[in-house]
């Protein structure tokens, strides 16, 4: 089923199929350029114990088309990561949260889960699904991939890390120094969100996925509201769209910033990341003067946005925002003109374009490699000028590729900033309060989809209601579930005091990932 | 080397000489919120419009008055906004009963109902909180469990852990 980007699928226009002929249409649409956007179980009713089909919606960047499947509910399939590698760990997902077995999937292994903990399973057991009666697995080593061979060593790293980030455990093969092999376990922070999502009131919703990802509040908020906004049928005021990605935007910014610092630090250049630790609060204090809070909480409702901004407002920002520009803009260009600074990051954490293509990574970390993938211009949220921005693009696939990437969107940033706030500036202010979601105004069996290009990448709603309108899936993906894997693969052929630096390049979210 | 001098330069000195000088925050910052103890009747909006259910109802008292959790409050200000006895004829003014003050001026700025009383102990501020219950590391008795009405909360029976400890109302939370 094709339809446009901002449309939404009535179930009955999308008849089940066999798991065969999704695995065929799921590869030939591959072949042909398309992107997995999400493939995930879709249950027949809210009903515990009902029987879950597959559901896959695939993305033209292009064309601007999307492309929606499901088959009938099943207890296995032929797995599709052979061909298609892009669907690996949305089919390790299934197999934990619904049972649904791929078969011939090359490395079949928790998602989230922690198979030894008696935690997990009775977690499992207390949220219900088909999995909840199986009987509890004996406890089991977590089954890491090894190389073996003489000076062969592995070592592990984690969860609990020397600093204040998030938990996730990392497996180096090593031979001497050269890393052969990473694999990354994480789900220590799974909160069941999409289950919260699904049995909770609608109004809960909103507030749970600012914090889906902390760091991308805003990014998340707009995918759902977009999502509701495309289920109810409603349409935004152009100025709440600025608004919106006023906050976008500066939540780019302050991240950007952040982890240019945190790269230049871990290359020994302190200057920049002592000034870029300064210039960041500065962008999220921006952030607060737009909803009072430094991180974009509550800043947007369905329907528009909490807060506006009046002339004075507007002219304050403006000058906040080009002084803090010109700040960052100086810090990161002396980090770029010194030698031993590009020389450390030239070659270092490489990925190449086909590696990223077949991953399907997405976002700044792909566009370092070559890919010209940004939702901002392939599935734009509102039709509102870009003036002279694009898809920035780096083909050599390193450290240095994303420090550039990063490096050219702040001045995109800036420029949408500075247009979006003189225009706010000069038009009238919202009339009124943006409308009250009524849960009964969503259609019922409708399939809808949302993509927002947030700081990281392209974070991706997926949301499918039932007979009562209410949820009957509600998929999550946040950029870094594409990107993780792309991680763990630049890591290969560097040396293990490679990884800070691979690691603050593409600053995945864990919490993102584990939902 | 030069242009790292003369970025330098430009960087100035920021570091801010705190604690004399305190940092400018945003107009919209919302601040600590406060609550006055009055009868609240039968209302119970802002219960429901906390989105971490921060607010509970005070243990012993059966009008409902409501007790804040500082451990789970993200200065939203929906209760702010949903509060029914903000019925006031200046929008945008705050309720005289729940209002959120800046950092620094709490308990001493002319319109704080709370203007006047002593300012509570830190820990009783966080004494419901996640962290700290149920609170013998601290020394502190477990608060008692709150009632109220079941049906408005059935949503969150068969739900996660992680409801069960958000919500909080519900007697089987």
């Amino acid at each position: 089923m094709l339809f446009d980007y901002r449309d939404t699928v009535p179930l009955a226009g999308m008849p089940p199929v066999s798991a065969e002929e999704m695995g065929d249409f799921l590869r030939r649409y591959l072949a042909e350029g398309w992107r997995l956007l999400a493939l995930f179980g879709l249950p027949e009713s809210q009903d515990h114990a009902a029987l879950a089909g597959l559901c896959c919606v695939l993305a033209q960047d292009s064309s601007h088309y999307l492309a929606a499947l499901r088959t009938v509910p099943l207890q296995s399939f032929a797995s599709m990561t052979p061909s298609a590698p892009q669907a690996h760990l949305f089919e390790r997902e299934i197999f934990e949260q619904w049972g649904i077995e791929p078969v011939g999937h090359p490395w079949l292994k928790s998602v989230r889960r922690i198979p030894d903990a008696a935690e997990a399973h009775a977690r499992t057991q207390a949220e219900g699904g088909s999995l909840a009666s199986a009987p509890q697995p004996a406890a089991a080593p977590f089954a890491f991939f090894r190389v073996e061979g003489e000076e062969i060593h592995e070592v592990a790293v984690g969860p609990v890390h020397a600093g204040v980030i998030e938990p996730g455990h990392f497996r180096f093969q090593c031979h001497g120094e050269n890393v052969l092999h990473l694999e990354i376990a994480l789900g220590y922070q799974h909160r069941g969100l999409e289950r919260m999502l699904t049995r909770g009131p609608l109004a809960r919703c909103l507030p749970l996925l600012e914090c889906a990802a902390g760091d991308t509040t805003v990014g998340h908020a707009t995918a759902h509201c977009v999502l509701l906004e495309r289920l109810a049928d409603c349409v935004v005021a152009p100025r709440a769209h600025r608004l919106r990605r006023i906050g976008l935007e500066l939540e780019r910014l302050a991240n950007h910033t952040g982890d240019l610092g945190a790269i230049a630090g871990d290359t020994g250049f302190l200057p920049t990341a002592s000034w870029n630790g300064r210039i960041r609060g500065d962008f999220l204090n921006a952030t607060a003067c737009l909803c009072g809070n430094r991180f974009g909480r509550g800043l947007l409702r369905f329907g528009g946005t909490a807060c506006d901004l009046n002339a004075d407002e507007c002219a304050n920002m403006l000058h906040r925002i080009r002084a803090s520009g010109r700040d960052v803009r100086g810090a990161v260009d002396v980090m770029l003109h010194s030698q031993s600074v590009l020389e450390r990051l030239t070659g270092t954490g490489y990925v190449s374009r086909e590696t990223a293509q077949n991953l399907g990574m997405v976002g700044m970390a792909a566009r370092a490699c070559g890919l010209k993938i940004d939702a901002r211009f392939h599935f734009p949220l509102a039709d509102l000028p870009n003036r002279d921005c694009a898809p920035r693009v780096e083909t050599s696939g390193d450290v240095l590729a994303r420090t550039l990437v990063r490096s050219n969107e702040l001045d995109d940033s800036l420029r949408l900033l500075e247009a979006d706030l003189d225009t706010l500036a000069a038009i009238p202010p919202l009339a009124d309060q943006a409308p009250a979601l009524d849960a009964a105004s969503l259609p019922p069996d409708t399939l809808a989809v949302s993509q927002v290009e947030g700081w990281r990448g392209e974070i991706c709603h997926v949301a499918v209601t039932g007979p009562d309108s209410r949820f009957l899936a509600y998929k999550v993906i946040d950029p870094s579930f594409h990107n993780w894997t792309g991680l763990a693969m630049a890591l290969r052929g560097n040396q293990i005091s490679d990884f800070p630096l691979c690691n603050k390049s593409f600053n995945l979210s864990y919490c993102g990932y584990d939902l | 080397m030069l242009r790292i001098i003369k970025e330098r330069l430009h960087q100035q000195y920021r570091t801010l000489d705190y604690p004399n000088r305190q940092p400018a925050l945003s107009p919209r910052f919302l601040g600590r919120p406060e609550l006055a103890p009055v009868s609240c009747g039968a209302c119970r909006a802002c219960f429901h419009a906390c989105p971490t259910g921060a607010l509970l109802p005070t243990a012993g008292r059966e009008d409902g008055t409501p007790t804040l959790d500082m451990g789970r409050c993200t200065f939203c200000g929906e209760c702010r906004a949903v509060c029914p006895k903000g019925a006031l004829p200046l929008p945008g003014q705050p309720p005289p009963w729940l209002s959120f003050y800046p950092r620094g001026s709490a308990g001493c700025s002319p319109v704080s109902p709370m203007a006047g009383q002593p300012t509570p102990p830190r820990c009783a501020l966080f004494r419901r909180s996640l962290k700290l219950r149920p609170g013998q590391r601290w020394g502190l008795q477990p608060p008692a469990r709150p009632t109220a009405n079941v049906s408005d909360h059935a949503w969150c029976y068969d739900l996660g852990p992680v409801w069960h400890r958000l919500c909080g109302l519900a007697p089987a939370c």
